[in-house]
């Protein structure tokens, strides 16, 4: 990531992001650079799977990282709740607000563009593996089918699945992000799979296989 | 062939593949190359946000036009008659702040 991922910050700890913070906090843009080569990656990731498409993940990414550039010195260490899930609760709120505004657009006159910007949110990443042409069409459908299923999941349970897959945040974290309960968590992400697995194999009953 | 007919799959192996499907469903999404040079960049020149507030209020200055429109010739009827002079940017821009600042700056996080 343009040369910003210094190899001695490869397992650094929450106390350092803390630290990384309050430099920030006094402007040293070399302390922003290396927070962002910590979490950029699964901030955008965050966005994206979100159900954002990949501009908007972009914007997500890039307004979390100003708004803690301006905002740095308001993270308490004392908050319980650690740097790395203050900051995915930052691209969490903004992802809500980009929903918020999604959905403003689509019932404004604002004519064609309030639509059709979620065309490529279910994008493949070329760096999927697999096997063989044919399978690999498959399993490209399938990925793309259970993003679109996870997009259309009740807000808390996709938050709490992807808050302890994509963004890395434990149960724990990912209730202080939520601002519920450990339990809550547990169960959103049980109800959360059997749903998208309860959709998967309706979809395996009805659909053909293409052979 | 459908997978209609597949009746004897293996709970376990079925089980198994969906977690891997799952997993590449949710893998890391990297950010661009560039992304991070250039949030390091505005927020360097103290740009940020504002592509964001100009946003807003254009969204909300093209939803409150006709409410807006109608408004001001009540206004300048109403003021014009008394010989006060009604300044109109001002006026849309109350209208503006306050509504962006209710929606634009909700946030929780900060």
């Amino acid at each position: 990531m343009d040369g910003l991922n210094p190899p001695d910050l490869a397992d650094a700890s929450a106390d350092d992001d803390a630290s990384l913070l309050a430099a920030i906090a006094r402007g040293q843009d070399r302390a922003f650079a290396r927070l962002m080569s910590r979490h950029l990656d699964r901030i955008h990731g965050l966005a994206l799977r979100y159900g954002n498409n990949r501009a908007d993940a972009e914007d997500i990414a890039q307004e979390t990282f100003l708004r803690i550039w301006r905002a740095a010195e308001r993270y308490e260490v004392r908050s319980g709740v650690g740097p790395s899930a203050w900051i995915t609760r930052i691209a969490l709120n903004l992802c809500h607000d980009h929903a918020r505004r999604r959905r403003l657009r689509r019932w404004l006159p604002l004519g064609p563009q309030g639509d059709g910007e979620e065309d490529d949110r279910a994008v493949i990443d070329p760096a999927d593996p697999a096997p063989g042409v044919d399978r690999q069409v498959e399993d490209r459908a399938e990925i793309e089918a259970l993003r679109h299923d996870l997009a259309q999941l009740p807000r808390r349970q996709r938050e709490a699945l992807l808050l302890t897959s994509v963004a890395g945040h434990s149960q724990a974290e990912a209730a202080a992000i939520m601002k519920t309960s450990v339990g809550a968590v547990e169960q959103a992400v049980f109800r959360a799979r059997t749903a998208l697995r309860t959709q998967r194999d309706r979809r395996a009953r009805t659909e053909p296989l293409g052979e | 062939m459908a997978r209609q007919q597949d009746d004897r799959r293996d709970p376990v192996s079925d089980e198994r593949q969906f977690d891997a499907m799952l997993d590449r469903a949710l893998a890391p999404a990297p950010a661009p190359s560039g992304l991070a040079a250039r949030i390091l960049a505005q927020a360097r020149d103290g740009s940020a946000g504002a592509g964001e507030a100009v946003f807003d209020a254009a969204l909300v200055m093209r939803w409150l036009m006709p409410a807006g429109a109608a408004a001001m010739v009540l206004l300048v009827a109403g003021f014009g008659a008394g010989g006060l002079l009604v300044d109109p940017i001002s006026v849309a821009d109350a209208d503006l702040i306050g509504i962006y600042n209710v929606d634009g700056f909700s946030s929780e996080a900060l």
